[in-house]
């Protein structure tokens, strides 16, 4: 340890660690359940009106 | 064909993969949530300091945990790679896709992390030493192969050109591994070991298991979402090419 870090600094760095990880983590988990979402809703249309167009006597 | 070859090519099925994974993907997340946040409060607030390093020992519940990861993703990335090449596995250029910018993650978090624990304890910011630069080198090899998967416009050969850049990278991964005690390095050794018994208090060790289980917990959840999303995304654009 150097003696020119102090109590606050030190604090200062690992809650800078912690900040960034953890906006990281909501970042990455944001964007993949919106990516799912997205594609699950696009998916259950698709095959919704799929399955009506079936239905429909042409 | 074998039960082994059999059951193999069963879940290379996209279809049963997406209805054997979504339902887990829930529990899996929320189990991530209640272990990260257990181990991340326990190691913020209620772990004691280190005699030596101090407060700044915090930090080591995220460091570690994401170096084990950005470790563990490289290796989930060269199997993708041996799959495809060998058996043409049709979920491992997709999970490749998928895995990648999560281990970039990883990596470049425990780089930086490394960067703010080694300024108050070693008074820099970065050495030049074995473990750090090749952990570095591990960053480089996750942006390559994000890059060069997306490159070509045939995608079959850029997925072909990433699995070989995943399979030769491997390498790095024993020098990131054996580089503490191949070299005299700033970087300290292995404080827990799966041979040796750990030289870590067992009160700084609990967090940190908790912390590396929610995380990789965490990490296959996010990489099994991502991998339905693509999936997903697939049947989409089948669907509506078949409609036009």
């Amino acid at each position: 340890m150097t003696l020119s870090s102090s109590w606050l600094h030190i604090w200062g760095f690992v809650l800078a660690s912690y900040s960034l990880t953890s906006l990281w983590i909501i970042a990455l988990a944001f964007l993949a359940i919106r990516r799912f979402n997205h594609a699950s809703r696009r998916l259950a249309l698709l095959k919704k009106s799929s399955a009506v167009k079936e239905q429909t006597p042409s | 064909m074998s039960p082994i070859s059999s059951w193999f090519h069963h879940y290379a099925n996209p279809g049963v993969f997406l209805r054997l994974v979504r339902p887990c993907l829930l529990p899996l997340g929320t189990i991530s949530v209640i272990l990260l946040m257990t181990g991340l409060i326990w190691g913020l607030c209620f772990s004691p300091a280190d005699w030596q390093q101090g407060e700044n020992v915090r930090i080591m519940y995220i460091h570690v945990p994401m170096a084990w990861l950005a470790s563990a993703c490289y290796v989930a990335l060269a199997l993708c790679g041996i799959l495809s090449l060998v058996w043409r596995h049709p979920l491992a250029d997709r999970a490749a896709i998928e895995i990648g910018p999560i281990g970039c993650a990883a990596s470049a978090l425990c780089l930086v992390t490394g960067s703010l624990w080694g300024k108050p304890s070693w008074g820099t910011w970065w050495v030049w030493d074995a473990r750090l630069t090749s952990m570095l080198i591990l960053f480089f090899l996750y942006l390559g192969h994000i890059t060069v998967i997306r490159a070509f416009d045939d995608s079959f050969r850029g997925q072909k050109a990433a699995a070989i850049l995943a399979i030769v990278g491997i390498v790095d991964l024993p020098i990131i591994k054996f580089s503490v005690q191949w070299w005299n390095t700033l970087h300290q050794p292995d404080s827990i070991s799966l041979t040796a018994t750990p030289t870590i208090s067992l009160s700084l060790m609990w967090p940190l298991v908790l912390c590396t289980g929610g995380f990789t917990l965490g990490a296959i959840t996010l990489v099994n979402t991502r991998l339905c999303a693509s999936l997903m995304e697939r049947q989409v654009q089948f669907f509506s090419r078949r409609g036009k």
